[in-house]
């Protein structure tokens, strides 16, 4: 009887660990990265092979010479998800296109090859996705990004080394796919965006990042139905605030509405014009800002963006110094200048309908609509547009719209060097620990040669501009470069890329909330000023308690 | 009079289920005309484009709820069985911690917690949503069962005892199938939760591949041409599993309730 | 099952006083005599504590740091001081509590109505069919009715469809993107709150309610509304206080439905205490964020003890 009661016991237990074991194992089973520990051996070889000359001088062609022994499973996370290029080429081919095409043929040329593409939406939550997985190991084995001021900085953290892989030797060996004597010389030199050539690395971190498209770096313009403006009577696009509210009101006049505006979003159809508008009226203070702490950028040439971005410490620095204040004057001119515009936004920009991207722009329910050049393809390509369409830049502030405009270029998001290098690859460690490391550099180097870049650069629209060329030379037809003139005037050069003195994270929320309260009269513009200040202050306290290392006590007056 | 407010209620209720039908059967041009009347032509082909896109949604969904109802049902109902018909050192102390648990807000230990599923490197795992969400609601399953088994006679208990019957025939044999209701109204309730959350696994969960119904319902609008009368005839067929559920278990589940077992 | 509650808890104690635990034996040997039971014990016990315990105990003393999940900082009481000076985040409180005051009231009284009437209609079958009725809404994932209510409420969605089909255009509006609507809009939400689980339990009381007492309370002449406020409504008290007390937990917590309907806004007008949390959360500001956490399970651990001491405690139903 004893026996029999132990018996069950135990068997009751053994069930009960079994029945968790089994959970356990059901729930992790369809985990992100499968790890095959075979592939270690072979991909090792595989190194010396790519490093022998001979086989430099075979792979020189197209298509890449099959690698059979190379094998095993790797995961690639690409900004937004590659694959949308299967489902929607038209919408998709500017961004997913070329880089697509030519992951079909790598896999095409190695078999034994598994590739898994992870995805992520953009929904502002993908930089701090991205720096905690990095954190825990759980990454994919590539990473395509859009590296914003938030990662690099995450990456140039000293505490943070380690985390990425430093292709800075491999860049100093040839790239197998190419014809260069060193992988980096395959990547095109950094000269401006319509000469189509942007540098591949990070400018002082060993550990960032091959560079790998070529053409259009993600300029942002105004799309604008044509059709409504001419209706309307309207000739020219805007080229100052002045006419930008002129080209507005006319709309109104003729029943149409202006701008597509979304108050629910932290980005970006408010905020970006923000922050092209601040870097126009601003520009004093900015130029003021970007030189006071660093010694190395005092120095800087005026029009160097790479050189004048602003960082964290220098906001802070100017905002507890008093340089940089929310309820200066001329800061507060452009958040009155926005409100200004604002009746002629959709009527619900408050809460809009959730049309998905350009959705009321192409039901002609406003006339302009603000996006990238990612965006180009599909409006030019799609049948949701029944209508003619332009493009142009964020306009001038003139003296004739304000007292305070400083004459300073037009400067925008995208373009050289901006936000942060455009798009970039990182690997991770865990991939070298994985042994994928041989797998993935493998394909970076398929889709990073000269003549890859040269590819990217054909498929690419607007088209890539050889360096002492414009615009006009590559684009004959007028209609054509109508549609582009937002790309070209002003050009997509290094100094006019907008230098982001806004801050990111909780003060750019209150900003954004502050701004609706405002542009609804519930708050007048002092108010605006004060409150906003408030969070400036303490978004600056924030970061110097964070931030340890900053020497504060020697930072200079301005 | 009864049936008239009654009705009234449930018209109400109903109403939005009713309109989610309609627009269903609509294309983004029929729903700016109206929005609420059923108009030919019916757009079947939304559930089948819906259809493609929820398959893998629903797969996860089930196989995250599945393995949180049976994992914390199986605990729950071991524990419950421990301190409702056991007497031991420090039960008092152990049954006080668990209810503490009930204490905690899921809110406010939502971010070390995943923290700690990151170091766990439970990210992007379904695992990362299933192992947390056991132990999530068991205060509450404890305390109610425990109520609950405490109210069997003991008698049935001491006989079994006296034959020789272990822990485990205890509460296979005699716990369980006298519990029957009760359990499967927690179960019921424990699955409405687990399908219905959607921050923990938003936080957790970020493939694509792995996203669990409710979120990608909500990312159904994201970028891709968003169709209102597709997602809604997503979200109808989202609704099929936990129908045919409530079709089979309402009346046990109903039992269940009526145990009283649910009040303080 | 037993009916009579009081005979089985008496059963119950004295079977439990029928195993004396002789004194004589040290506190060890019946640890070692019960290991099995402990045994049974650990796995919950174990997962527990790392995910309930271990993040609540972090949670608390990360509140005193600057923390992005990896670096953390000692900043002492800073997040509490601006938690306390965030004039927005006061605002949210006020609008925390307006919502839970709206839904505490709307808990304790529409589903009640509407067990109350099930339970009243005289045919088993018509009971089973608004049951079913009732219950079928919840089948619907709770984020789908969320984004059906927020096309509802959108400028051109069915609320101002409506509204303009029978001539009041001038009460069209942006519900969610207007101060003077969009919280009054996020409690409408989900009209006319029956809430099928809300319901079955306060009927499941209902019917627990022994045949004997409601003919005891008709031989006394109570009916029609007397009987229900002076007999039935007290004997599902019960189910009433835990719906309460439910409601105000999980509503404290709730940030969800807000964060796809309005993200907050407009302004602050729908902002409320956890929806700033997950703000925090996605700014990688955890510091602030924990205290905001802590903030909240003090509040609710307050809530919870006050009303089972003063509330539950002493009106006990038998």
């Amino acid at each position: 009887m004893m026996n029999q009661k132990r018996l069950t016991r135990r068997m009751f237990l053994r069930i009960l660990a079994l029945v968790m074991l089994s959970v356990t194992v059901a729930s992790c089973a369809p985990s992100t990265v499968t790890v095959e520990v075979t592939k270690e051996v072979q991909v090792k070889e595989t190194v010396i092979v790519e490093g022998t000359p001979e086989v430099v001088e075979k792979v020189v062609t197209a298509t890449p010479e099959p690698t059979p022994e190379m094998s095993g499973q790797i995961s690639i996370l690409w900004w937004h998800d590659l694959k949308y290029y299967e489902e929607d080429p038209i919408k998709y081919s500017t961004q997913y296109g070329p880089p697509y095409v030519m992951l079909q043929e790598w896999k095409e040329a190695h078999p034994g090859i598994e590739v898994e593409l992870i995805s992520h939406p953009i929904d502002g939550t993908e930089y701090q996705w991205i720096t905690t997985n990095l954190i825990a190991g759980t990454l994919p084995d590539l990473v395509m990004g859009w590296p914003s001021g938030d990662l690099e900085k995450f990456l140039e953290d000293p505490e943070n080394q380690g985390l990425v892989y430093d292709m800075q030797e491999d860049m100093q060996e040839p790239n197998p796919y190419g014809s260069a004597p060193t992988w980096e010389e395959e990547f095109p030199l950094p000269l401006s965006l319509a000469q189509g050539r942007i540098p591949w690395t990070d400018s002082d971190s060993a550990h960032f990042i091959g560079q790998y498209k070529t053409g259009q770096q993600g300029a942002v313009v105004f799309y604008y139905n044509k059709d409504m403006f001419s209706a309307a009577g309207i000739e020219e696009a805007p080229a100052t605030w002045a006419d930008l509210m002129d080209v507005s009101e006319k709309l109104k006049e003729a029943g149409y509405t202006a701008y597509y505006a979304d108050g629910t979003k932290a980005c970006c159809s408010i905020r970006w014009c923000f922050d092209w508008g601040f870097d126009q009226l601003m520009d004093p203070v900015i130029q003021e800002m970007a030189r006071a702490i660093n010694p190395e950028k005092a120095d800087c040439d005026p029009t160097d963006t790479s050189c004048l971005r602003i960082t964290d410490e220098e906001r802070s620095w100017a905002v507890t110094k008093g340089l940089w204040r929310a309820d200066d004057p001329q800061y507060l001119e452009m958040v009155r200048l926005m409100k200004e515009w604002t009746p002629y936004w959709n009527e619900d920009w408050l809460a809009p309908e959730d049309l998905g991207d350009g959705g009321y722009w192409f039901a002609s329910r406003v006339a302009i609509w603000q996006n990238g050049v990612w965006a180009l393809n599909r409006v030019i390509e799609t049948e949701e547009r029944d209508f003619e369409f332009g493009t142009f830049a964020f306009p001038e502030i003139t003296e004739e719209s304000t007292e305070y405009a400083t004459g300073a270029p037009i400067r925008r998001h995208g373009g050289l060097t901006g936000g942060g290098n455009g798009n970039s690859f990182f690997i991770p460690t865990t991939t070298v620990e994985r042994g994928n490391l041989p797998i993935v550099l493998d394909y970076l180097q398929y889709i990073t040669s000269a003549e890859a870049h040269e590819r990217f650069c054909d498929y690419q629209y607007p088209p890539c501009v050889p360096i002492g060329q414009t615009v006009e030379d590559v684009v004959t037809d007028p209609k054509e470069l109508d549609r582009l003139s937002g790309f070209f005037n002003p050009p997509m050069t290094q100094e006019h890329v907008v230098r982001y003195l806004s801050w990111p994270g909780a003060s750019q929320d209150a900003f954004n909330r502050l701004f609706i309260e405002y542009a609804t009269d519930r708050i007048s513009l002092e108010e605006f000023g004060a409150q906003l200040q408030v969070e400036f202050e303490r978004e600056a306290e924030k970061l110097i308690a964070e931030n340890p290392g900053w020497d504060t006590a020697s930072w200079p007056e301005p | 009079m009864i049936f008239v407010v009654l009705s009234a209620l449930v018209v109400f209720e109903l109403a939005p289920l009713a309109i989610l039908l309609i627009v269903s059967l609509k294309t983004q041009g029929q729903i700016a005309i109206n929005p609420l009347v059923p108009t030919p032509p019916y757009q079947f082909e939304n559930y089948v484009v819906a259809w493609a896109q929820v398959r893998r949604y629903m797969l996860n969904s089930m196989a995250i709820t599945v393995s949180t109802l049976l994992g914390n049902m199986l605990l729950s109902v071991v524990a419950a069985y421990v301190f409702a018909r056991h007497d031991f050192p420090g039960k008092k102390t152990i049954f006080a911690l668990i209810l503490g648990l009930m204490m905690i807000p899921g809110v406010s230990i939502l971010i070390p917690r995943f923290i700690l599923v990151r170091d766990l490197k439970l990210l992007n795992k379904l695992s990362g949503v299933i192992i947390p969400g056991i132990f999530a609601a068991s205060g509450f399953n404890i305390f109610v069962l425990r109520t609950f088994f405490e109210s069997l006679p003991e008698e049935l208990f001491e006989s079994a005892r006296l034959d020789g019957a272990g822990h485990f025939v205890l509460l296979a044999r005699i716990t369980v199938p006298l519990s029957w209701p009760i359990l499967s109204s927690l179960s019921i309730l424990q699955i409405l939760w687990t399908w219905n959350d959607y921050i923990w696994p938003l936080m957790v969960l970020q493939s694509d591949r792995l996203r669990t119904i409710a979120i990608g319902l909500v990312y159904f609008a994201d970028s891709r041409n968003p169709q209102l009368g597709v997602q809604m005839a997503g979200s109808v067929i989202a609704a099929i599993p936990l129908f045919i559920l409530f079709f089979i278990a309402m009346r046990t589940f109903i039992e269940g309730l009526t145990t009283g077992a649910l009040k303080i | 099952m037993p009916s009579n509650p009081d005979a089985s808890t008496s059963l119950s104690t004295e079977v439990k006083n029928s195993r004396p635990v002789s004194p004589s034996r040290s506190v060890w040997k019946r640890i070692r005599k019960n290991r099995a039971l402990y045994l049974l014990l650990f796995p919950i016990l174990a997962g527990m504590l790392l995910f309930q315990y271990y993040p609540a105990f972090k949670a608390f003393y990360r509140s005193f740091y600057k923390w992005d999940g990896r670096r953390a900082t000692w900043v002492g009481l800073l997040n509490f001081e601006y938690f306390f000076s965030d004039s927005h985040l006061m605002v949210a409180w006020a609008n925390i509590f307006q919502l839970l005051a709206f839904r505490v009231i709307v808990v304790i009284t529409v589903p009640v109505l509407a067990a109350y009437l099930i339970f009243r209609l005289p045919k088993p079958r018509h009971r089973y069919v608004y049951r079913v009725l009732f219950v079928i809404p919840i089948v619907v994932p709770g984020v789908v009715q969320v984004m059906l209510w927020k096309w509802f409420y959108s400028l051109n969605g069915a609320i101002n469809f409506l509204l303009r089909s029978v001539g009041l255009d001038s009460w069209t509006r942006l519900w969610l993107g207007d101060f003077d609507t969009a919280l009054y809009a996020l409690m409408f939400m989900g009209f006319p709150w029956v809430g099928g689980v809300t319901m079955l339990i306060y009927l499941a009381g209902l019917m627990a309610i022994p045949r004997e007492v409601l003919d005891a309370a008709l031989v006394d002449g109570a009916t029609g509304f007397k009987r229900f406020w002076f007999v039935e409504l007290p004997l599902i008290q019960g189910q009433i206080k835990l719906q309460v007390m439910l409601t105000v937990i999980g509503g404290l917590q709730d940030f969800y439905r807000i964060q796809i309907m309005t993200n907050g806004g407009p302004g602050w007008a729908t902002m409320v205490p956890g929806l700033r949390m997950f703000h925090a959360y996605q700014q990688l500001d955890l510091g602030y964020a924990s205290a905001i956490g802590l903030v909240l399970f003090i509040l609710i651990f307050t809530l919870t003890v006050i009303n089972q001491r003063y509330i539950s405690g002493s009106v006990e139903i038998r």
